[in-house]
């Protein structure tokens, strides 16, 4: 009789026989942010109603820095939190509440969050809170800011307020905040107050900021874990990036940048980051590393980031014998610095030369994005050692580096860029590719060839059910070629 | 001395003391009986369990013995996924083993081993969708049509692992 295949059902899987105690350390071990555990609950029914009973997993809140402002009501990323926000307040009943709140730039959107709040009769419960002003543009905010040391709070015990050092304001907070509360029934008897000044005026560039996890942990103590990203304070002056520092002050070397204080942050978002050979660099809890300008990777340092699923970077330099890798990658992106930074400029040809570098070990599973950052001899490249992935988007030039590309996933081109590559040849280029996105920058010089070249590699590649899409300099959309 | 233990499925296995009382089950059981040479029955474990089991007992048997009395270094223990390299090498093993080895080590009360098969389920939970949580563990979407549609609607704003 033919052996049919056991059918998943919650009896065969051997997670099932999990008591509900284990499952949930498991979960909390697996999922320390809040929205993650969102998505343990659409697993399956006896996950949902683990996950949701277990009030205590949704105490701690964060309410963002929302990048835009949050202003309008439009605003998807405001729309989404307080679906959350809403969320976490009923399941959490009457439990006390720990709260990280980055005020937001706009007024509206401030009272909106308090009136959610409020409606709900939460204020009662926050037990403790960090609240971060250092995003706050103006200071009128910090009238704001006093408010959460009124008695709407009674049962507050810790009130971190981290804040930027504009002169006049040093020491204020602190002093406006005693004073609310002295003498008033509604002192909280065991509050622990704490200012964070993190930027004494009597910074000069060559001062190491004391960004490290000593200060981190005052910020945040135990709720670091539950970050849903660690949004740390802007301390690299680079210029044209909107900063609060001095203009004076060109460079400033944060030693959170130097090495990652958190076992357990899954996402990374920095400006630079630098990874230096003398710390350790088996990053295990990383799952998205995003880094808007250089990654800079020193000789003989090698980071392993075995959970990687995203990665994001500017611009990426690869040290002689330094090496990153990361075995799980997904999906990574090479963006487009600025305007300014062609394929000719000493950024691009830095990153150009890591991607072909033999420390070089970031090959997703999945899918492939470059900004017009690479030249496309370094594209084709990374192309033939990426033989999983599944999309790519690639940004170029003009059509005829499309055109390029397209003959040598045809194969008819053999070049011998880099001599490594040789062994190689003969091999298809990215075998399982189904989509393939090409957006021409410039030029419009000789459609007629890449369509030919697209509808023959489509017509090749009929087992994989390849689309081809294109979009020209002064388009809105992509449109599909073939 | 050695103690011999007895699996659900009566076989025996002669183990010395010191690798025996990684399990603070059996500890307790053995102090107990006092010196005695009567088997130990453990009705929960299977031979090739044990045996799995034994082995990382056997491997740690002269690591310090978790007290229970230090819960700052408890939970810097549990929040961390990172696992030793002997310890990753050890439990990779089909799932069907992997689970049987953490209820084993929960109701043998081994806390090490037990952390390291959970640290290895949440680092195999990490990142992934629903979808691939469910096609990696085996598991059957039993929501009900109402149900689905009230995930579909959080989907709308949980999209961000």
């Amino acid at each position: 009789m033919l052996q049919l295949p056991d059918k998943p059902s919650p009896r065969n899987s051997p997670i099932s026989r999990l008591p509900v105690e284990l499952l949930l350390s498991i979960f909390q071990q697996a999922c320390p942010r809040v929205q993650s555990r969102v998505w343990l609950t659409h697993t399956c029914r006896h996950w949902r109603e683990v996950v949701l009973d277990k009030a205590d997993l949704w105490t701690y809140i964060e309410v963002p820095h929302f990048e835009n402002g949050g202003e309008g009501d439009e605003d998807e990323d405001v729309r989404r939190f307080l679906c959350l926000l809403t969320m976490q307040l009923d399941l959490t009943g009457a439990l006390p509440l720990d709260i990280v709140f980055f005020q937001p730039e706009s007024h509206a959107l401030y009272n909106k969050l308090l009136d959610v709040l409020r409606e709900r009769a939460a204020f009662p419960r926050w037990r403790s809170l960090v609240l971060r002003l250092d995003y706050v543009d103006t200071l009128e905010k910090m009238e704001d800011a006093l408010f959460f040391a009124s008695e709407a709070f009674p049962n507050l015990s810790t009130l971190t307020i981290v804040y930027l050092a504009y002169g006049y304001t040093v020491g204020t907070i602190q002093q406006m905040t005693i004073s609310r509360w002295t003498g008033t029934a509604h002192h909280p008897p065991t509050l622990t107050f704490d200012t964070i000044d993190l930027f004494p005026q009597s910074i000069t560039s060559s001062v190491v900021l004391p960004m490290d996890n000593t200060l981190l942990t005052r910020m945040y103590g135990d709720r670091l874990d539950q970050l849903s990203g660690l949004v740390l304070p802007n301390l690299v002056g680079i210029d044209g990036e909107p900063n609060f520092l001095p203009n004076t002050i060109k460079k400033v070397e944060g030693k959170w940048r130097v090495y990652h204080p958190f076992p357990h942050i899954h996402t990374y978002r920095l400006s630079s980051c630098l990874f230096k050979a003398e710390h350790l660099h088996q990053l295990h809890s990383l799952v998205r590393l995003t880094v808007t300008s250089d990654l800079k990777i020193e000789s003989g340092c090698h980071v392993s980031l075995p959970s990687l699923l995203d990665f994001s970077c500017g611009s990426l330099e690869l040290e002689e014998s330094a090496s990153i890798t990361a075995h799980s990658l997904q999906r990574l992106h090479m963006r487009n610095l600025s305007p300014l930074d062609s394929i000719w400029s000493e950024r691009a040809r830095e990153t150009d030369k890591a991607l072909i570098h033999d420390g070089f070990g970031l090959l997703p599973c999945h899918s492939l994005s470059f900004e017009d950052c690479i030249s496309v001899e370094s594209t084709v490249y990374l192309l033939k050692l990426c033989r999983h992935v599944e999309e790519v988007s690639i940004t170029l030039w003009n059509d005829m580096d499309a055109h390029y590309i397209m003959e040598n996933l045809l194969g008819d081109r053999t070049d011998e860029y880099p001599p490594s590559l040789i062994d190689t040849d003969g091999d298809m280029l990215c075998p399982r590719v189904h989509k393939l996105h090409f957006r021409i920058l410039k030029y419009r010089k000789d459609t007629k060839m890449l369509e030919f070249s697209t509808a023959e590699l489509v017509k090749r590649r009929c087992a994989t059910d390849l689309k081809v899409y294109g979009m020209w300099t002064g388009e809105e959309d992509y449109v599909l070629l073939a | 001395m050695p103690v011999l233990l007895v699996t659900s499925d009566n076989e025996q296995f002669r183990v010395e003391k010191v690798v025996a009382q990684r399990s603070v089950l059996i500890k307790n059981m053995l102090e107990d009986v006092g010196e005695s040479d009567q088997p130990i029955p453990l009705p929960n474990v299977t031979a090739p369990v044990l045996k799995k089991v034994l082995e990382y007992c056997d491997h740690h048997q002269t690591d310090p013995l978790p007290t229970g009395d230090e819960p700052s270094a408890d939970e810097s223990r549990k929040r961390t996924t990172d696992i030793s390299e002997w310890d990753q090498k050890f439990i990779t093993v089909d799932q069907e083993m992997l689970f049987e080895i953490i209820l084993a080590a929960n109701y043998l009360d081994i806390k090490p081993l037990l952390d390291v098969g959970c640290k290895t389920v949440a680092n195999m939970i990490k990142g992934k969708s629903p979808e691939e949580i469910r096609k990696l563990f085996n598991i059957v979407n039993d929501f009900t049509p109402e149900e689905e549609a009230q995930i579909k609607k959080e989907n709308e704003w949980a999209e961000d692992r």
